[in-house]
């Protein structure tokens, strides 16, 4: 089975700033896998890359067998992003919000509706209420349904549940464990430990590095600080 | 696409406040120009010393009393013109030399402290007083002002007014709506989906290229029938030159969105960059003979200078398209260049 | 008892949105109280009630001695803030940000010199007082934030979401520098989504649609709610 992601030495600095060194890990097809670090460690600028929207200093990266330099115009069809942050339009209601999404990918919310279903129930009693005035959870179960509005192939996710509560937390990674039962990779990236449990594999990373990939130990706070440690 | 356009209209009409500002500020400009700020002058005091009191002087002074521009306070003797002009009793006096009737010579003393009053009183009397039937037989030279005899100022500040208020809309608006998605992220995820760089750009300058034409609507409007702007050479000229220039502040817009990552840099950056030296090298203000040579190169190079210059041919001179070539041609070229490096510029990656 | 904050029926409404729906509960001096609450439950309406922010609209108590009805001000002036927003001018030293932030609370310049010494060899940072603030890392900036906060000694702070973003290894460290405080006699009001440190607290208190929905120690709430840690017990209470 081809892997989802492929990342062989994938090096990026911004002036004298390295916010990559050396970087290599793979995802397989269908797995969830997580990338754990504090704010800093280069989460952030590694999702860029892989999702076409920097151009790495070394190194190479293939995602759903297309190379996120060369192949990029073809693989931003078959890929899912939710930038960390991420608002929506604040001033759309949820309903345009999803109608814009599907259009600029071309599909209507009724062609995939299968996917994103169980996510549209619980925000379509809001459907006409601006995104801007939704709490940080269903904001985020928005979003999600919007970066999944073209079935994609693999999902990328920085840092979903920043600064939303532990049920919304919760709620959110059931979702991603149903996506993965549709066969969608996924890549999400968090602070909280608690959340790299619920990862097939996880990627512990500081200061631009990878310090370990694993299948997440119980202990993985602890692991975690280990590796700091000796790193 | 379409549903990219519609999106942006309803950003722009959910907006209101912004909304209301961009629709009220032409309104509110025009009139301020048009009425408040006027550099017309209007009730200038004007003394008379004649040594001889002859049948053409009378007919000059009768003129001097018909017209609104003057207000006459009566004869002044020679030694006192000083103290009038000194105490403000008078703005001007008019010398009238013993042998007007023959040659038709006169001086006029001015009182230069307000030197823009000063011009124009100047400016009014000689045309007043060349058009007697003594002057005209005799007088050496004969002023007359064409397409704008009244020197109303509105006619001034116009085109001034559009060139400036186009760009603000235009330029300003665009670039933040464009910085404003850079900032909450959802740039990154329209950079990710498949919707190729240009239609993003050509979806975000739609609604603006619409509501600054409702805005150059209104100003039309305003300048033909309250302002009494001839428009002389044809709205259609004047919309077609203007559309032009507006898609030429689209594209100033983009490029600026291109450079900067956060709103207020995009304000800052319009406002500076973009309406000051409108206001210093088109005309608007200062006439761009009186600038420094190494300024006026610059003054070549700003869009609205051109724009406001056609501006004052198409609707004051009264020219045709064939009046402009040379300034619709500096347009025509610049919004090409800019236009071209805004799309190329426009990366489809966030570096 | 000596309770440092002590409210009854904390009420606001916003038209005819009730944000915080009658809350009584009481802190006792050097005690850590774990805030809790799910988005939009009304924690930081609460929390900005009690920090004198704003008034409510019904209700009495005090905070630190004072009425947060009607003493807003001097609320203000004996409490410590911190949030994960705001916390130190990036463009300014550590030691001119302890300088401005004790000056504002009206500390004499000496005092400012000899406490941001003693606080910075505290967390052994002496080294770094002429280093900007930008160019640190995070976990540094949050320690120093909770330093400048406790700089006027207050008897009582407040921490929203201190914690966010930052490693493990940051977190222990800032949650070592909390109980130092505590242990002090200094009062801590946090709030925060890391469960685990929910673990921490000596009681806590957990806020769903404006009201407070259990209010005890970590472990009373595992043991009352059949969980065996406080995301069980979280989950449980608000869904």
């Amino acid at each position: 089975m081809a892997d989802a992601i492929t990342v062989n030495h994938i090096s990026k600095r911004y002036g004298t700033v390295e916010a990559l060194c050396d970087v290599s890990f793979d995802v397989r097809e269908g797995e969830i896998f997580g990338l754990i670090g504090p704010d800093g460690a280069g989460k952030t600028t590694l999702f860029r890359i892989l999702t076409t929207l920097l151009l790495p200093d070394n190194g190479s990266a293939s995602v759903d067998s297309l190379d996120v330099v060369g192949d990029y115009r073809l693989l931003r069809t078959r890929i899912g992003y939710m930038p960390g942050r991420f608002s929506l339009y604040p001033d759309l209601s949820v309903e345009e919000n999803i109608n814009f999404f599907a259009n600029i990918f071309g599909v209507t919310l009724e062609q995939n509706f299968d996917l994103v279903a169980p996510i549209y129930r619980q925000i379509e009693p809001f459907r006409k209420r601006r995104a801007g005035a939704l709490s940080g959870g269903m904001k985020q179960k928005l979003a999600l349904c919007c970066a999944l509005i073209h079935k994609p192939h693999v999902l990328f996710l920085d840092e979903p549940t920043t600064g939303v509560d532990v049920v919304s937390r919760v709620e959110l990674w059931e979702m991603l464990a149903d996506l993965k039962e549709q066969e969608i990779s996924i890549l999400a990236s968090t602070a909280y430990m608690d959340e790299g449990l619920r990862c097939n594999r996880v990627a512990l990373m500081s200061e631009g590095r990878v310090l370990e990939v694993c299948s997440p130990p119980d202990n993985l706070e602890e692991y975690f600080i280990e590796k700091l440690g000796n790193g | 696409m379409s549903s990219f356009i519609r999106k942006e209209m309803l950003h722009i009409l959910r907006d209101r406040r912004t909304l209301l500002v961009v629709l009220v500020i032409p309104l509110m400009l025009i009139m301020l120009f048009g009425f408040t700020v006027s550099t017309d002058v209007n009730n200038i005091k004007v003394m008379v010393c004649a040594p001889h009191r002859s049948y053409a002087v009378a007919e000059a002074v009768n003129r001097m009393t018909a017209s609104r521009y003057f207000e006459y306070k009566g004869f002044v003797d020679a030694g006192d013109i000083d103290q009038s002009l000194r105490t403000g009793k008078a703005a001007a006096v008019v010398v009238f030399a013993d042998d007007y009737d023959v040659s038709g010579k006169y001086q006029l003393l001015l009182d230069g402290a307000d030197v823009n009053t000063a011009r124009t009183s100047q400016a009014y009397l000689q045309s007043v007083l060349s058009t007697g039937n003594v002057a005209v037989k005799q007088s050496g030279i004969q002023t007359h002002m064409l397409f704008n005899p009244q020197m109303k100022s509105s006619f001034n500040f116009v085109p001034g007014i559009m060139g400036m208020i186009f760009l603000l809309i235009c330029a300003m608006m665009t670039s933040i709506s464009i910085v404003k998605e850079k900032e909450t992220g959802t740039m990154e995820v329209l950079l990710v989906s498949p919707v190729k760089p240009i239609y993003i750009i050509v979806s975000k300058m739609i609604p603006y290229l619409l509501l600054s034409f409702i805005d150059l609507v209104i100003i039309l409007v305003l300048a033909y029938f309250v302002l009494d702007v001839p428009l002389a050479g044809g709205v259609g000229n004047v919309v077609l030159v203007s559309v032009l220039y507006l898609v030429l502040a689209l594209a100033l817009g983009m490029m600026v969105s291109n450079v900067v990552e956060s709103q207020v840099a995009a304000l800052l950056i319009s406002a500076m960059v973009m309406i000051m030296p409108v206001i210093f090298f088109s005309g608007l203000l200062f006439p761009t003979e009186n600038i420094p040579w190494a300024l006026r190169w610059i003054s070549y190079v700003v869009p609205p200078r051109w724009y406001i210059d056609a501006m004052r041919k198409l609707m004051i001179e009264g020219v045709d398209l064939k009046g402009v070539l040379l300034e619709v041609g500096v347009l025509l070229a610049e919004t090409v260049v800019l236009m071209t490096a805004a799309v190329k510029k426009f990366n489809d990656r966030l570096e | 008892m000596d309770n440092i904050i002590e409210i009854r029926g904390l009420t606001k409404k916003f038209g005819n949105f009730t944000a915080v729906d009658g809350i009584s509960f009481s802190v006792e001096r050097g005690e850590i109280f774990g805030f809790l609450g799910a988005n939009g439950a009304g924690k930081t309406t609460a929390m900005r009630m009690l920090c004198g922010l704003s008034f409510p609209t019904a209700g009495s108590g005090k905070v630190a001695g004072y009425d947060v009805m009607t003493e807003g001000e001097q609320i203000k002036s004996h409490i410590g803030y911190m949030s994960q927003r705001f916390s130190l001018y990036e463009d300014l030293t550590v030691n001119e940000n302890m300088e401005l932030f004790g000056g504002i609370y009206g500390m004499k310049r000496g005092d400012i010199a000899d406490r941001s010494c003693q606080l910075l060899h505290e967390i052994s940072f002496s080294d770094h007082a002429d280093d900007l603030v930008g160019s640190l890392p995070l976990g540094w900036r949050q320690k120093l934030a909770f330093m400048v906060a406790t700089m006027h000694r207050p008897e009582i702070v407040f921490l929203d979401e201190p914690t966010g973003g930052v490693d493990p290894i940051t977190r222990r460290q800032f949650w070592d520098l909390i109980r130092a405080a505590a242990a002090r006699g200094t009062t801590i009001f946090v709030t925060t989504h890391y469960m685990d440190e929910a673990e921490y607290c000596s009681r806590i208190s957990i806020m769903v649609d404006g009201r407070i929905k259990a209010l005890d120690t970590p472990q009373a709430l595992m043991l009352q709610m059949d969980a065996k840690n406080m995301n069980e017990v979280f989950v449980k209470l608000c869904r």
